[in-house]
């Protein structure tokens, strides 16, 4: 049933994770928010972590011999997306994903450094703000990407001070072009030896520096404490999670009671987080569907509110060459499968795809394709568009993106996985509400995907839509699951063009005004 | 008459031009979408060509004159008389016949030792320094983009750039505008595939699309909808009329300038177009990758020429090629190179002033075993800036620069 404590349980898991199905949701209401809260703020034990070795070797395995020295970004880009999907701990996931377009890093095919930077925004996702913000400021992937490792007391590289200010801290405005020099003297010698950190004290500058009108022999470490306890530091990251998770723009008084959360907790991101979670502000009508969607959002989001993870779930066991088995299908459609989804895969349009190319098993390769479609909607994993990270916002639609998502969802509607998963959902809906398996179809996937609150006019053009087809659908006997294998004639055939058919509202759905926000 | 809505809008702001004080946007839609002659800025368009992975520029305009050469190249040199002659120290590489014959009609310029000062040789970084023009700092918005906005501040003309592939280019990245990247022009705007249920499902989403619906963001969402159907429905009817008999070569780099060349000729007012080519990381087997690469780019250019001229846009086409280094002097091992740094620039089209611009480096004064850039890429994007585009490069670049007076 959708009651409030549906909607307000659908709100929180969309916004502290990525979104879940109905009978999840309902689990949720039943719990309560206030014990569903404090399971995701203090999550139990990491269900992957046990795996996540062997996963990520096992995809680097599949790479060419010639990229096998590092990790291939790829591979790093596709465990990624499995632990979005399958983790037991969606707010650490969304909030890895916030700290990474926070902390951008980006270093072109190389996934190895990545991976470690990756693992230290979970680590930190809910730790201490300035704990983070030096671990961040002693990362290799950071190091590289804003040539710490060329930070020399003969020649200061500013790139990490600047931006450590203008972007990571308290932002542009806050300081001067002094303070930049002195915070890269600071940062001298914080080098890079075999791949990680190391201080290099013969290239320190341990000289005193004025820094923000404080004069000190200052180091790397003292200039992280000067920033985050700096008041515009205090002010900018709050806004900027209350953004992430509740809505635009947060009223000052909301921003004021964050920061003081903020000092009180000694820069405690989680106490920061379970005051946003259990505000008013953040179940207040301005927070409902304020957000677009991200395309991380949007990807993860659909497949977990539909329910059907387990078709982009492969077990490290089964990330090899073999075609293996696929749950639930027969070995046929498990070949169908994996075609539908390979032709981006092998294609030049799926761009970087080539190591991958011999992933034969048809989870691997579902699961492989949706960086790929995060990368068509505008949002390439691990590779943001510039240091300052993804705008988001009205940034993630354009005339490209806005298709391209929807294409994302004629691309589900393809493996017959899709429909086996969903069918037993759309009878059961019929069942319950008493109506045509053309309308149960609608009124599922509407449900299921927020529920959205179509209008009458997109609601009739989906129906519409299946009765063009099916003739007198609307009331066409109770829905049906279809047997697995295959026929080319008779009435299996035309039940599976109808079947085709209803799968077809996906893409629709997922096209609608109402399913870009969250 | 059927006019769409855009037309409708243009040329009604064209009427009101006449003789009315018009506010600013209004002017500068009339200016970017009149209908300009080639005459004057408005009616122009420029060609990218990004050469993605560092493009040996020492094989492709060859100093076959220079006995340093051959020396630090024993296995991947030409001889002197494969080399494509330019001048009695430089020529193209033995398979750019498309190109020399450009040269030699004075509609290719060439500007040789193109680089910036503390080169990066991170194809990565490289690139979004080429792309961005800011090899000094981490710039978030590319120099296409930052033009763009420009032209278009108060217009919401999807098309006045537009990206040719796969992948969104960061010279595009501005603050005001997304560009659409095109990988079909027949696709564009469709989710689904042309089949009659796809075309049902295309007509049923457009109606979905930009109906009003309950949530924040409605109107933008539904206008971004609107916009995109009518650009391609502007798309799809402008390339209708796209007649050529030009063959273009079969690869990537042919079929995207193909695609240019049929929106070119649909008028839509796009000012940039912007298409990637890559595989020119030639660290191994360079004498058999390269040539074929280099090939593609001058048969490509040289079937676009022939097609702006077919299509008469030949006054009001540039077209610019890029890659973000060039390559070490000395051959590896591998008998290949590694990456590098000065290289060439090349600007096609009839409005070119052909030659030779700018200095070959020396092959032997070099900087870590790289060739010491001569001219600043910035000051190409400048004098296509200032020259052809109409624009004040000092806005869009940060700083003024050489012009170079290729065009």
């Amino acid at each position: 049933m959708i009651d409030q404590s549906y909607l307000d349980s659908a709100h929180l898991l969309r916004r502290a994770g990525f979104g879940a199905a109905p009978d999840v949701i309902r689990a949720a209401a039943v719990a309560g928010l206030d014990s569903t809260t404090a399971a995701l703020l203090n999550p139990p034990s990491d269900n992957l972590a046990s795996q996540d070795d062997e996963f990520i070797s096992r995809l680097a395995a599949l790479a060419p011999e010639n990229a096998k020295a590092r990790l291939p970004m790829q591979a790093v880009k596709i465990w990624w997306m499995h632990r979005m999907l399958m983790t037991s701990n969606p707010l650490v996931e969304k909030m890895t994903l916030f700290w990474h377009g926070h902390f951008t890093s980006r270093l072109g095919g190389d996934g190895t450094d990545m991976l470690e930077q990756n693992k230290l925004l979970r680590y930190h996702a809910l730790g201490n703000f300035r704990t983070l913000t030096l671990a961040i400021s002693r990362n290799s992937a950071m190091l590289k990407y804003l040539n710490g490792n060329q930070n020399y007391k003969a020649h200061p590289n500013e790139n990490y001070a600047r931006e450590l200010m203008e972007l990571f801290t308290c932002g542009i405005g806050n300081y001067t072009e002094d303070d930049v020099k002195a915070a890269a003297r600071a940062f001298t010698g914080w080098n890079i030896r075999a791949d990680e950190f190391a201080f290099n004290p013969r290239q320190h500058d341990d000289s005193t520096k004025t820094f923000l009108g404080k004069t000190g022999n200052w180091n790397g470490n003292d200039i992280v404490d000067i920033l985050v306890a700096h008041p515009a530091t205090a002010t900018r990251l709050c806004t900027q999670l209350f953004a992430f998770f509740a809505y635009p723009d947060p009223e000052p008084a909301v921003v004021d009671a964050l920061t003081k959360t903020y000092y009180d907790s000694g820069y405690d991101i989680k106490a920061v987080m379970n005051q946003i979670l259990r505000s008013r502000a953040f179940y207040s009508e301005k927070a409902r569907n304020a957000v677009i969607k991200s395309p991380a959002q949007f990807v993860v989001g659909t497949i977990k509110m539909l329910g059907i993870e387990a078709a982009f779930d492969p077990q490290p066991g089964e990330i090899t060459n073999d075609a293996g088995s696929d749950a639930g299908t027969s070995a046929d459609t498990a070949a169908q499968n994996t075609l539908a989804f390979r032709p981006r895969l092998l294609g030049k349009g799926g761009g970087r795809m080539k190591d991958f190319k011999s992933a034969r098993n048809p989870k691997l390769a579902r699961l492989a394709y949706l960086p790929v479609a995060m990368r068509s909607m505008g949002q390439d994993l691990l590779a943001p568009p510039s240091v300052k990270g993804w705008d988001g916002g009205e940034a993630w639609i354009n005339s490209t993106t806005l298709m391209n998502r929807v294409a994302f969802g004629e691309r589900l509607a393809q493996p017959r996985q899709t429909a086996g998963l969903l069918e037993p959902l759309v009878a059961k809906y019929a069942a319950d509400h008493g109506v045509s398996e053309a309308e149960a179809w609608v009124g599922y996937l509407a449900e299921a995907l927020g529920p959205l609150d179509l209008t009458t006019s997109t609601r009739d053009t989906l129906v519409a839509y299946i009765r063009d087809d099916t003739g007198n659908s609307l009331t066409a006997a109770a829905p049906r699951v279809l047997p697995a294998g295959n026929t080319r004639r008779g009435p299996l055939q035309r039940a599976r063009q109808e079947q085709a058919r209803y799968l077809g509202l996906l893409p629709l759905i997922l096209g609608t005004p109402d399913y870009q926000v969250c | 008459m059927e006019f769409t809505r855009r037309e409708f809008l243009t040329k009604t702001a064209t009427t009101v031009a006449v003789g009315l004080a018009v506010p600013p946007w209004l002017a500068k839609m009339v200016w970017a979408e009149g209908a300009a002659g080639p005459g004057t800025a408005a009616g122009r368009s420029l060609v990218v060509i990004q050469l993605t992975g560092g493009n040996d520029g020492i094989n492709t305009v060859i100093p076959y004159a220079d006995a340093a050469y051959r020396a630090n190249r024993p296995t991947i040199a030409y001889a002197d008389n494969q080399v494509l002659h330019l001048s009695d120290h430089v020529g193209l590489n033995p398979v750019m016949t498309g190109m020399k014959e450009l040269y030699d009609g004075g509609k290719l310029a060439i500007v040789q030792g193109v680089g910036y000062p503390n080169p990066n040789r991170s194809h990565f970084r490289s690139m979004e320094i080429w792309q961005t023009a800011a090899p000094e700092k981490l710039e978030t918005e590319g120099w296409v983009g930052r033009y763009l906005d420009a032209v278009r501040e108060g217009r919401a003309s999807a098309l006045t750039g537009i990206n040719i592939g796969n992948e969104a280019s960061e010279a595009f990245q501005s603050a005001h505008a997304a560009v659409p990247t095109i990988q079909g022009l027949a696709n564009f705007g469709m989710a689904f595939p042309r089949t009659a249920d796809g075309d049902q499902r295309s007509a049923m989403l457009r109606k979905i699309q930009t109906a009003d619906s309950n949530v924040p963001y409605s109107r933008f969402l539904k206008e971004t909808a609107q916009s995109t159907y009518d650009s391609a429905d502007r798309i799809h009817a402008g390339i209708e009329k796209y007649r050529s008999n030009v063959v273009y070569p079969k690869g990537g780099l042919g079929k995207g300038l193909q695609q240019v060349a049929m929106l070119v000729s649909a008028n839509l007012g796009t000012r940039v177009f912007y298409v990637s080519t890559s595989g020119f990381d030639t660290h191994s087997g360079q004498a058999r990758r390269q040539p074929a690469l280099l090939q593609d780019l001058s048969d490509s250019l040289l079937a676009f020429q022939q097609d702006m001229e077919q299509m008469g846009a030949e006054d009001r086409v540039l077209t610019v090629v890029f890659s973000e280094f060039g390559r070490r002097v000395h051959e590896n091992a591998s008998a290949g190179t590694d990456h590098g740094t000065a290289s060439e620039m090349f600007i096609v089209g009839k409005p070119v002033k052909g030659g030779l611009y700018g200095e070959y480096p020396s092959l032997t004064n070099l900087d870590q075993g790289d060739l010491k850039f001569s001219t600043d890429f910035r000051s190409v994007y400048a004098t296509v800036l200032d020259r052809w585009l109409g624009a004040n490069s000092e806005i869009v670049l940060g700083k003024r620069f050489e012009d170079l007076r290729f065009v």
